[in-house]
């Protein structure tokens, strides 16, 4: 503190410099264990990236395979079905992004606006069950019900003298199916971290919109979604992330020789093509073009988030 | 007649909200009862009768195979170890990491916070995490699963938005009282940000109950292995039938479902302890008042 | 419960029959030399043997399993297994290979042992085996042969029933519409037309299906369902066929899959074929025939009275099931597909000889008499007794030790009736002894079968599935007949030609 306004400007910035340093030194053991974390078990491994570029082995490991440029790449994009796959995954993260991605957001403002406790209490628990069922549990069920030649529903319409719905194989309704299907799995479970958003909503506001006579609707307008909002944002952000995850097991099962051209997609073709068969190189290539992709998607959100006000996610 | 139209519109709104649960609730309760009911029923009925909820033959087979079963039952203890300790290491790195990065004013903040996203994004897949975890002698011991998952990305970058949402003012009240940055966050942010860890800790726990994976490469051990292996064994056909040689056991569908609804209890039971923490205002109110 | 206890009740005779089917039909006189064997090598030093192999529904066995510890205590071993769960055994494989860290025997499934075999970390058991007299007698010559280099053996294949499966039908559902069980092809589709028409159940619903199939993921017709029984009818190959000195593909032979289309075509459109088909899995099929809502299904004899009959008929007291040969197709063919064995299990080459030697040891005692007795019926006393002379009966700790699991899913002799035991009731067991010496006469061969293509490890299993996404889209009318031949011309080009090109020119080579 003995230096002071006298001295070259300089020094001053770079005196703050410092002191912010200083004072964030707390902050930065704070920092340390994870920063370690991802330095040790995300970057060093990370490594394993450039496998994309090789015929990797296991045997010869990274360092003696035969490097051969890009390939994988070139093969992937020159499989005859890559534009079918790539329209289908744009197809089923467009339902994630703009059907399902509100879902939850909706359930948890309407469970905010349950006055009783045990209603309450209740349905958050019933609607998180879901999301411990596995998907091989929610499909079969689902052929239980719609199955064409005895699923449950379909034989009610058949005896009350209506059409049979292929439900199942029936091309047109694949991306509803899966939709639903997501909906009814992770809504309410996906809610939970806009219900703990809305937590820490100071209820004084509640009661002074009541006493200028706001309706519950104009509340949840003016107080809730603006609580909400930046973690929409950020959710929708990372949700941008994974444009190219569709979710392999969930769709490997629902998929079927007659609804192929429309549930074929990245995950599903490389579990096949390269899972399978142990192609690690080529699979890390496919893997490396879709978090390329995502990485594009989540800068350009994060843009316009701080545009419009937002720190975004970085 | 103000305060009238405004109850009838709070009433119809209030009806409204009502409808919409109650039949969301119905179309998540039917099928998870399903699943429950019919883990007390035979095989044939289950095969033979489709969808249903009242078995006609009431059996705790299913049941009684399970608990016989001696891989079921140490899968179930092995998951709830993995499941404390990997959640309470989880929490604490996760909580620090995500409080450090929250404060708008810290240098270096941003670049750490990219480095945070992009391994959400790239990561070097499974041959070099393997290689990494058997070079620290980690093979076979549950540090394996904690460390590698010590921080999820997702989870970090949500709960650092949380923390960068409480109320800046007593921050600054407690800062002119002299409080140092660790016991500003211990004494402080901590209390008021109960209902983010108590998020985050059932988001870590139900992603180290489902895991499985990882168990499966770095655990050698049979006898350590978490019950998500034991589950998708029995749910999951295996890809050839002609491989799978069960015995005169019926792993039927029964058996499934009870697997399934053993596996979700524990979960479930979790989730009221932590309900509290969801309620409106509670903290922030309790503290302001 | 009932069955476990049961005790055989037709004495000596047919128990020894039942032992001597296990035993591949020569049991006699080997008991003594299997035991005199086992004591005569040096096993003076205990050796610690790492074991891996892959593990299914309800997971292996505790490290102090009763029938471990009688392996170690014979053979002065330490034996610990390692139980990986079957869906991902591939990815631990791999990672294995990754840090070079093998056990010291284990299981491998077909595409890793194909691409490793070079890179010297298996053991050649070839020299070896001279020494080994019950590995040479239970796993035939020609089975240790397929996917190895000449004169290399470098693996001891792991056994699958090559016919496994069998159709069968249900009898009273047949004597209830008059009718016989079917011989040709027409008779099955006019025994199928009843059953999804005529209400065979009597319940009064047409809630029954002609038959059902799955599509398998790999691209064939189904590992079950009745598809299995009914290509070789119309002449398509089971995956490679020789013709002329040549191997050609099923996937090409565009004549024989009009035929056989153009029956499921007609099947489907007249509501025989099970509507459902595309979306079945695994063992759907047999499900179906288990519920009651299907009276033709494939098969597994050796769990025919443990799995299919008990839930049937508890359903329906009067259900019986009987075997059908596979249909007599249009022009007199008739077939089951067999699937020989593709998988191996494998020495580490870098361990030391004393204990690869143990090891051979090992696999050898779990072939003999004596050994193969330990690891499919468990202990005496423990697992079962003795109850009278040549009569035995199921003791309740085998069903919690599962005293199987090492011929389940280790290794075991070339021996269909595996998992048939001696304490069942020999009247069963001669029911399953028929139905596997019946599959046994229409098998029809892979001729391809044990050669590599490069090509079919990178595309096959893509092409294999986008042709039989197509075969399906023609069964259920969604594309024209002329579509098949677009599907072949596609696969050709996709990667097919050189698929051919290679499997025979491997073909030449192995003559």
């Amino acid at each position: 503190m003995a230096v002071t306004g006298s001295k070259a400007a300089d020094i001053k910035t770079r005196q703050r410099k410092w002191e912010e340093w200083k004072r964030g030194l707390p902050i930065y053991f704070m920092i340390l264990p994870g920063l370690l974390f991802f330095i040790v078990f995300k970057y060093v491994p990370m490594g394993g990236i450039l496998i994309a570029f090789q015929n990797y082995d296991p045997f010869d490991g990274f360092l003696q395979s035969s490097w051969v440029g890009f390939d994988h790449f070139q093969r992937l994009f020159q499989d005859p079905d890559f534009w079918k796959i790539f329209r289908n995954t744009l197809m089923i993260s467009a339902l994630n992004l703009f059907l399902f991605f509100p879902v939850p957001i909706i359930v948890s403002l309407l469970l905010n606006e349950v006055r009783l406790k045990w209603f309450k209490k209740g349905a958050q628990t019933l609607l998180y069950v879901p999301h411990f069922l596995s998907w091989v549990v929610i499909v079969s069920m689902t052929v239980l019900l719609f199955s064409a030649q005895d699923g449950g529903i379909n034989n009610l319409l058949s005896t009350m003298g209506y059409e049979r719905i292929e439900l199942m194989t029936n091309p047109e309704y694949f991306r509803m199916v899966y939709l639903f299907q997501v909906i009814w799995k992770e809504a309410g479970w996906s809610a939970i971290i806009f219900l703990a958003a809305l937590a820490s909503v100071d209820p004084t506001l509640y009661e002074a919109a009541t006493m200028d006579g706001a309706s519950r609707l104009r509340q949840i307008w003016h107080i809730n979604l603006p609580a909400l909002r930046s973690t929409i944002i950020i959710l929708f952000i990372l949700r941008l992330g994974h444009v190219m995850d569709t979710g392999f097991e969930h769709i490997l099962l629902l998929q079927n020789s007659l609804n192929i051209d429309v549930s074929e997609v990245f995950d599903t073709y490389v579990y096949r093509v390269g899972i399978l068969q142990a192609e690690f190189s080529y699979t890390t290539a496919v893997g490396l073009f879709k978090a390329l992709i995502g990485l594009g998607l989540v800068y350009l959100a994060n843009r316009a988030s701080r545009k419009i006000g937002e720190e975004g996610v970085y | 007649m103000k305060s009238i139209t405004a109850t009838r519109s709070f009433s119809l709104f209030n009806t409204l909200v009502y409808l919409v649960l109650g039949l969301l609730l119905l179309i998540v309760l039917l099928p998870c009862l399903y699943v429950l009911f019919s883990s007390f029923s035979t095989k044939s009925e289950m095969l033979s009768r489709g969808f249903y909820l009242i078995p006609k033959v009431w059996t705790l087979n299913s049941y009684g195979y399970l608990f016989s079963n001696h891989n079921f039952t140490a899968s179930y203890w092995n998951a709830l170890q993995i499941t404390v300790g990997g959640t309470a290491l989880s929490i604490s790195a996760t909580t620090l990491m995500a409080y450090g990065l929250s404060r708008t004013w810290l240098r270096g903040r941003k670049p750490l916070n990219f480095m945070v996203l992009f391994t959400m994004l790239f990561s070097g897949g499974i041959i070099p995490t393997y290689l990494l975890t058997s070079q620290l002698g980690l093979l076979n011991s549950y540090w394996s699963l904690f460390l590698n998952n010590a921080i999820l990305p997702f989870n970090l970058i949500v709960m650092r938005s949380f923390f960068q949402n409480t109320p800046k003012e007593l921050e600054e009240a407690a800062r002119i009282d002299g409080c140092g940055e660790w016991n500003l966050f211990f004494r402080i942010i901590l209390p008021l940000s109960m209902t983010s860890v108590a998020t985050f800790i059932m988001f870590y726990a139900v992603f180290y109950w489902n895991s499985y994976f990882q168990a499966i490469l770095f655990i050698s051990d049979s006898q350590k292995m978490p019950l998500q292996v034991f589950l998708r064994q029995i749910i999951l056909e295996s890809g050839n039938s002609l491989e799978s040689v069960t015995d005169g056991y019926e792993f039927g569908p029964p058996v499934k479902m009870a697997v399934v609804v053993m596996a979700s209890i524990p979960m479930l039971v979790m989730y009221p302890f932590f309900q509290k923490y969801f309620d409106k205002g509670m903290l922030v109110g309790s503290v302001k008042g | 419960m009932k069955k476990l206890t049961a005790l055989s009740l037709s004495g000596v005779l047919l128990t020894t029959a039942a032992i001597a089917g296990c035993a591949g039909g020569s049991a006699v006189n080997k008991n003594e030399s299997g035991k005199s064997k086992a004591g005569a090598d040096d096993l003076g030093e205990k050796i610690t043997i790492n074991l891996m192999t892959r593990s299914y529904a309800g997971g292996g066995w505790p490290p102090n399993h009763p029938v471990i510890d009688e392996l170690n205590k014979r053979l002065n071993i330490d034996l610990k297994i390692e139980w990986v769960p079957a869906a991902n055994y591939p990815e631990k494989l791999n990672v294995m290979a990754a840090s070079n860290n093998f056990p010291d025997v284990y299981y491998i499934t077909n595409t890793e042992y194909v691409k490793w075999q070079s890179k010297n970390i298996f053991m050649d058991v070839k020299p070896e085996l001279s020494k080994y007299p019950n590995i040479v007698k239970y796993i035939p010559e020609e089975s240790l042969k397929h996917f190895n280099p000449k004169d290399k053996y470098y693996g001891i294949p792991f056994y699958y029933q090559e016919a496994r499966d069998s159709l069968a039908i249900r009898k009273d559902w047949l004597d209830k519409l008059g009718l016989k069980v079917p011989e040709t092809m027409d008779d099955f589709y006019n025994v199928a037309k009843a059953f999804a028409t005529s209400d065979p159940d009597g319940n009064g619903k047409q809630n029954t299906v002609g038959f059902s199939m799955e599509i398998s993921p790999a691209g064939t017709f189904g590992f079950g369902g009745p598809a299995n029984f009914l290509t070789s009818s119309f002449g398509l190959a089971n995956n490679w066929k020789l013709d002329g000195g040549k191997l050609i593909p099923m996937q090409t032979q565009s004549k024989e899959l009009k035929d056989f289309i153009g029956f499921m075509r007609k099947a489907y459109a007249e509501g025989v074929l099970d509507k459902d088909f595309p979306i079945l899995k695994s063992r759907d099929s047999l499900n179906k025939l288990e519920a009651g809502k299907s009276g033709i299904a494939n098969v597994n004899p050796q769990q025919l009275y443990v799995e299919t009959l008990p839930p049937l008929t508890k359903l329906d007291p009067k259900a019986e099931l009987v075997q059908v040969l596979p249909p007599v197709g249009p022009t007199g063919l008739r077939g089951t597909r067999g699937l020989p064995t593709a998988d191996k299990i494998v020495i580490n080459s870098k361990i030391d000889a004393k204990k690869q030697q143990r090891i051979l040891k090992l696999m050898d005692y779990m072939l003999s008499d004596e050994g193969y007795d330990l690891v499919k019926h468990g202990i005496e006393g423990v697992h079962y007794k003795k109850t009278a002379d040549e009569r035995y009966e199921q003791l309740e700790a085998s069903v919690k030790d599962r005293q199987f699991l090492l011929v389940g899913w280790f290794f075991k002799r070339f021996d269909p009736m595996f998992l048939i035991y001696k304490w069942m009731d020999p009247k069963e067991t001669a029911t399953i002894k028929a139905y596997f010496d019946n599959n046994a006469k229409y098998v029809t061969k892979n001729e391809g079968f044990g050669f590599v293509s490069e090509t079919a490890i990178k595309v096959g299993p893509n092409i294999d599935k986008k042709w039989m996404d197509t075969m399906v889209k023609v069964i259920v009318g969604q594309e024209p007949m002329e579509s098949i031949d677009k599907a072949i011309a596609e696969w050709k080009a996709g990667g097919g030609d050189a698929i051919i090109k290679e499997i025979n020119e491997e073909y030449q080579k192995s003559k």
